[in-house]
């Protein structure tokens, strides 16, 4: 598989080159995790955190990069993610709706996640809403939930201390729980 | 969003925020007392902290399921088995189809390896044989920088596939930017690549589609080429199809050849092409042509009509490089840019011939030694050269560069023109041969001996021969085999080496292997016969030695097979300068093979051969003559006069001749020799170089330099468009140039081509080979005749120092010590002599080889008489002279002689009459060597007054010489001239005047005799005139110009 220059000159403008930056880079590297969670044999378990570690070896050209736009990049490959999940449940959603046949094909699998697709519907729709008044959160949001980096490996690719982290993983945890348990009696 | 806990999310992170940290048990009241009696905030913040100790969906294993789901999304739904082969993940895809990583079910253990599903299902089962056909020729492609093709095969639904190597690693861009690697290791790199397509091509596959992506680098740091022979396959199998228009279909536009948008036949210069653009975009990181993602119309534009930036340009243009630019720049310019850009021609017949000679060009790079890629270039020529010599050349002016160099380069032009024929045949590959082979038709093609000077015919029977020997004969192996050794043979007798290495390979893949272990030995030692004859000989005497034990123990001490494997090993010991071993391993050989009632004539002759050789180089002619004789009568009984095995032979004896002072019988035989070559090889053969250089040395020796100087040129020159410069041959002949030009009194132009030979030694042998230290001793020669004294001292010392450094090596060979010896009591300036310690290394030398090498004893005994101990290099001459060889030196007979004149004159008597005994007894009563002796002992009987002793040994000795050699000889002069002497001594001048008047004549026409001498003749005449009263005859020849040849 050959390295992306486009995905590695993008990334490395995004050093330079802001927040606009990392927005075009960001449908590079949804499109290339899209590409690689397709091309694995039908029904195989993924795990999403090595998803994005082999796509950043296959993709990048890490001799041109340095440890911050690899910080950048699993920082847009969280949100990636989580784009990609979330299409996909919606997808899957559409399908129940319509025709239907690709998932009863899995047979138990796609009932057992049925309860998975919907918190991740919830969870993406919090997210949604929190964008605008806590970015930070919504950034551990992805790396932690939707790529299952440890607070570590989030702190890493988010430039934030562990400390930082775990405070921010704290409060949306509460918030998901909240949000994602049965509503409190009145 | 309905849930009031979005709308107030800003208001309790805050307050979370600020409770967090304390104790989990004081939180809630804390938090509780900043609502500041909002309630709606307050039961949030309750809602909050409580879901704190919910459990959290188990977010990866929601991911994980998720993206199980996602996985093998519709369109590009990987298989989960391709054959037996279950699928784990898509490694790529490509212009064939996808390439998988897979491992064989239900095998523990089994190895991952890459499943190549190509994307068209065969055609027909006309294609489908094909592609199991061509299956079996790519698996056999064993090589450590080519994926194995372990396997492959159709699919139910009719796709097909194959299975390689699944190589981890990284393509080989990618790798040296990572490792950040210089220059010479990318070149090293590249070298692989060139020695994995080099070896392909020798099978007759070409790859098509090089390119970083299939060039991978493993972990260990080894290259190892994907796909090779699939985009030929491809063609193919499209061919089959009649929707298919192209002949062949570019698959990579940016790694595509000129001929692959053209339409021209791909070929090995294919190959050559993309290994051009590999060596460009791994040396620069950067492409040659159009950047990816560019039209297929644009990037044809740029292959076919653009030429790229040189390799150091495009390093410095671009950006973000792992390399220091402009230091690889540096090393880029020159060497580099010329042998990526030769690749890189547009036309295929102007790239390099072969990948070999790429690789080679790398390969004299990484040395620095001249790569080919300038032929023809005379300003590259002097600019190499005057790099290796950086100060002397400088000094010497424009003379020498101008006359002497012309020489090389002129002949370096000239093979240039050459290779551009040996390219028609080059070109087209094998592969592409269709017709049907018939044996009986190749093995009656003309051999080399047949063709009797139709060179050019031959070999277009055998290229037609090559090509079609694999296609035609696949399914016999053996027989395939056969016909490569043949083809082999042929080739290599012709002098084109890389083709009969090619064929030698083919034949050692073929036939090696099957259980004939005599087969398979008698192919390598081919492959080392090519090797010896190209000079390539660096790591030869293990595989020689390994051939001849397992000859030995295969097929027994006498079979042919052995006894010729016997004569190559000798041959490899002699051209790695081993001499010693060689001569004893060969003489054993020797004694077998004359012995054995089974041993071939073939066999008997290659052993006597190299036998011969080596004896010659070990300056034992009164040896070699007589066995060269006999083999000579042996060959012409058995072949006729006129046949070429005669060639070897009779160039050895003609060798023996020279040695033996027979100069005017060696260049008549010499000459003869020189003529029968042309007639069977043509005039530009290595074969008649080698003629001709030995013609050089006969005239050389002969004293005629104005013909050896033109020998000697002939033969440098056919010797460097037939062998390259780098040759050890070519060397020889450069050496011999050189010895000539300072031998006609032009030591200026002599000079350069010394100082090249140096170089050019010490490159192929190393600085501290005895050979390589020899040739820089000898610059010294020419700067003594040009009067410049100091820099030939400093040049010597620099010598010195080499020698002491080679001596001080701790499995130092004893010849190199026997020649610092010798350098140290016959250097000159004088100042440099040193024989005290010239007695030590040669007594080292001799302690090594158990006092019983001649040459060795001898030489410890001339150190000796040097630093004054006469009496004890008086007893080491006689101790050299009682071993085997030593009967056969005169010179050490000269040297007893000598030395006893001084300490124990009484000796030399019964000293010179055992000797006598001993030659007739050991040599035969016809021995020439008797002569001297005789010689000997005449003049110490006349020297001790005893005249008419005297005379009975010359008269002796006139009687040998009429049965030993032909009465011109200058000895029979020289004898002639000692007897009048003694006449005349005795008052007997009648019959003294014949004789000093025949030993006069002889003085003046024969060069051999020294000026001193030549005046004794005159001298003697003259006084007997005046003694027969005489005196217009005796005024006559006191007034003789007498004519003067050059001394040596």
């Amino acid at each position: 598989m050959t390295r992306d220059d486009d995905l590695t000159a993008q990334l490395v403008a995004v050093r330079d080159g802001g927040q606009p930056a990392l927005d075009a880079l960001f449908p590079l590297v949804y499109d290339r995790l899209h590409q690689l969670a397709r091309a694995r044999a039908a029904g195989a378990p993924i795990d999403a955190t090595e998803l994005v570690h082999e796509a950043y070896l296959k993709f990048v050209d890490s001799s041109r990069t340095t440890w911050n736009d690899r910080q950048h990049f699993f920082a847009v490959a969280a949100r990636a993610m989580r784009q990609i999940v979330v299409d996909h449940v919606r997808r899957q959603g559409a399908a129940k709706r319509g025709a239907g046949f690709r998932l009863t094909t899995l047979g138990d699998k796609a009932a057992a996640s049925d309860a998975a697709a919907d918190t991740v519907l919830a969870v993406h729709e919090a997210l949604e809403a929190l964008a605008a008044t806590s970015p930070r959160l919504v950034e551990v949001v992805e790396a932690c939930f939707f790529l299952g980096l440890t607070t570590e490996e989030a702190g890493d690719a988010l430039g934030l201390s562990a400390r930082t982290v775990k405070r921010e993983w704290q409060k949306a945890r509460m918030l998901l729980g909240a949000l994602l348990a049965p509503p409190p009696a009145p | 969003m309905t849930d009031p806990l979005m709308a107030r999310w800003a208001d309790a992170e805050r307050i979370l925020d600020a409770v967090l940290d304390l104790p989990e048990a004081e939180q809630a009241a804390a938090a509780l007392a900043r609502c500041g009696g909002d309630d709606e905030l307050a039961a949030i913040v309750r809602r909050l902290l409580d879901a704190s100790h919910a459990d959290m969906p188990a977010a990866a294993a929601l991911m994980t399921d998720a993206l199980a789901l996602e996985a093998g999304a519709a369109g590009d739904s990987l298989p989960t088995h391709v054959g037996p082969f279950r699928i784990l993940r898509e490694l790529g895809r490509g212009g064939m189809g996808r390439v998988l990583l897979g491992v064989r079910e239900g095998l523990a253990g089994a190895p991952r390896v890459a499943v190549k599903v190509l994307d068209r299902p065969m055609a027909s089962s006309d294609a489908r044989r094909r592609f199991d056909r061509e299956r079996e020729t790519l698996a056999r492609l064993e090589h450590p920088h080519i994926a194995r093709l372990h396997d492959g095969g159709v699919t139910a639904d009719g796709t097909p596939y194959l299975v390689m190597e699944f190589v981890e690693g990284a393509p080989i861009d990618r790798h040296c930017e990572a490792q950040r690697l210089g220059v010479e290791a990318r070149v090293r790199l590249l070298r692989q690549v060139c020695a994995a397509v080099e070896y392909a091509h020798g099978r007759l596959v070409v790859h098509r589609d090089l390119k970083p992506a299939n060039v991978m680098v493993d972990t260990h740091g080894q290259v190892k080429l994907l796909d090779f022979g699939i985009a030929k396959w491809l063609d193919d199998l499209d061919a089959e199809s009649p929707l298919t228009l192209t002949a062949h279909r570019v698959l990579t536009p940016a790694h595509a050849a000129p001929e692959q948008f053209l339409g021209g036949p791909i070929t090995a210069a294919t190959d050559v092409y993309q290994l051009g653009l590999l060596c460009y975009s791994v040396l620069t990181g950067a492409r040659a042509h159009a950047a990816e993602g560019a039209s297929t119309d644009a990037v044809r534009h740029a292959v076919c009509d653009v030429d790229p930036p040189l390799p150091s340009r495009a390093v410095l243009a671009r950006s973000g490089a792992g390399l220091d630019d402009r230091t690889a720049a540096r090393r880029l310019a020159g060497d580099l840019d010329a042998i990526v850009m030769k690749a890189l021609r547009k036309d295929p017949r102007d790239r390099y011939a072969t990948v070999e000679a790429l690789r080679r060009d790398l390969d004299h790079h990484l040395a620095d030694r001249p790569v080919s890629a300038h032929d023809g270039t005379r300003l590259y020529a002097v600019r190499k050269y005057v790099r290796r010599h950086p100060v002397p050349v400088a000094a010497a002016a424009g003379v020498l560069l101008a006359s002497a160099l012309g020489l090389v380069v002129v002949a370096w032009q000239a093979r240039a023109t050459a290779a551009e024929r040996d390219r028609a045949v080059a070109a087209e590959t094998a592969a592409e041969a269709v017709n049907a082979f018939l044996v009986n038709e190749l093995l009656a093609a003309p051999t080399p001996e047949r063709a009797q000077g139709r060179e050019l015919t031959v070999v277009e029977v055998l290229g037609q021969a090559s090509r079609r020997v694999g296609a035609s004969l696949r399914d016999t192996p053996m027989v395939q085999g056969d016909v490569h050794e043949t083809l082999a043979r042929s080739y290599l007798a012709l002098g084109r080496y890389d083709e009969a290495r090619g064929h030698a390979r083919e034949a050692r893949r073929l036939l090696g292997g099957g259980g004939d272990a005599i087969a398979e030995f008698r192919t390598r030692r081919l492959l080392v016969d090519v090797a010896l004859a190209d000079g390539t000989v660096k790591d030869l005497r293990p595989e020689a030695d390994a051939i001849v034990a397992g000859l030995r123990a295969a097929a027994g001490l006498d079979h042919s097979d052995t006894l010729l494997a016997e004569a190559t090993r000798g041959r490899v010991l002699e051209t790695l300068d081993e001499l010693t071993t060689a001569e004893t391993v060969l003489r054993d050989a020797d004694a077998r093979a004359s012995a054995s009632p089974a041993a071939s004539t073939e066999a008997r002759t290659a052993v006597r051969s190299a036998y011969l050789e080596v004896l010659l180089a070990n300056g034992k002619p009164g040896m070699a003559e007589p066995l060269a004789r006999a083999l000579l009568e042996a060959l012409t009984a058995r072949y006729g006069a006129t046949h070429p095995s005669l060639v070897p032979a009779g160039r050895l004896h003609a060798r023996a001749l020279t040695a033996l002072l027979e100069y005017e019988r060696a260049v008549t035989a010499t000459d003869a020799q020189v003529r029968l070559h042309e007639q069977l090889y043509g005039p530009d053969h290595p074969a008649t170089a080698r003629a001709v250089h030995d013609l050089a040395v006969a005239y050389g020796r002969a004293a005629r330099d104005a013909e050896s100087f033109t020998a000697a040129e002939r033969a440098l020159d056919i010797r460097t468009r037939t062998l390259g410069l780098e040759h050890p041959d070519t060397m020889t002949s450069m050496r011999n140039v050189a010895i000539s030009l300072r031998r006609s009194g032009r030591p200026a132009e002599a000079l350069p081509l010394y100082r090249l030979v140096a170089r050019n030694y010490a490159t192929a042998f190393g600085e501290l080979h005895p050979r390589a230290i020899q040739a820089a001793d000898e610059v010294g020669s020419p700067l003594l005749d040009l009067g410049r004294v100091q820099e030939a001292r400093e040049a010597r010392r620099a010598v010195a120092a080499r020698y002491a450094r080679a001596a001080a090596q701790p499995d130092v060979d004893p010849s190199l010590l026997d020649n610092y010896a010798t350098f140290l009591i016959d250097a000159e300036p004088e100042d440099l002599r040193d024989p005290a310690r010239a007695v030590t290394f040669a007594r080292r030398a001799v302690e090594i080889t158990g006092r019983t090498d001649f040459e060795f004893v001898r030489t410890l005994a001339l150190t000796l008489e040097a630093a004054g101990e006469t009496r004890e290099a008086l007893a080491t001459a006689r101790e050299a002279s009682a071993l085997p060889d030593g009967i056969l030196s005169f010179v050490t007979e000269d040297l007893i002689v000598r030395l006893a004149r001084t300490v124990e004159p009484a000796s030399i008597e019964p000293w010179l009459l055992a000797r006598l005994d001993r030659l007739r007894r050991e040599r035969g009563p016809d021995e020439y060597l008797q002569v001297r002796t005789l010689d000997h002992l005449a003049r110490h009987y006349a020297a001790t007054g005893r005249p008419a002793d005297s005379e009975a040994r010359v008269r002796e000795e006139l009687d040998v010489l009429a049965r030993t050699v032909p009465p011109t000889h200058f000895m029979v002069g020289s004898a002639q001239g000692h007897l009048g002497e003694r006449l005349m001594d005795r008052g007997a001048l009648a019959d003294a005047e014949p004789l000093l008047l025949k030993s006069f004549e002889a003085h003046v026409t024969s060069r051999r005799f020294v000026q001193s001498s030549r005046v004794r003749a005159r001298d003697r005449l003259v006084r007997l005139y005046e003694a027969m009263a005489r005196p217009d005859e005796a005024r006559k020849y006191r007034e003789y110009v007498l004519p003067t040849f050059s001394d040596r």
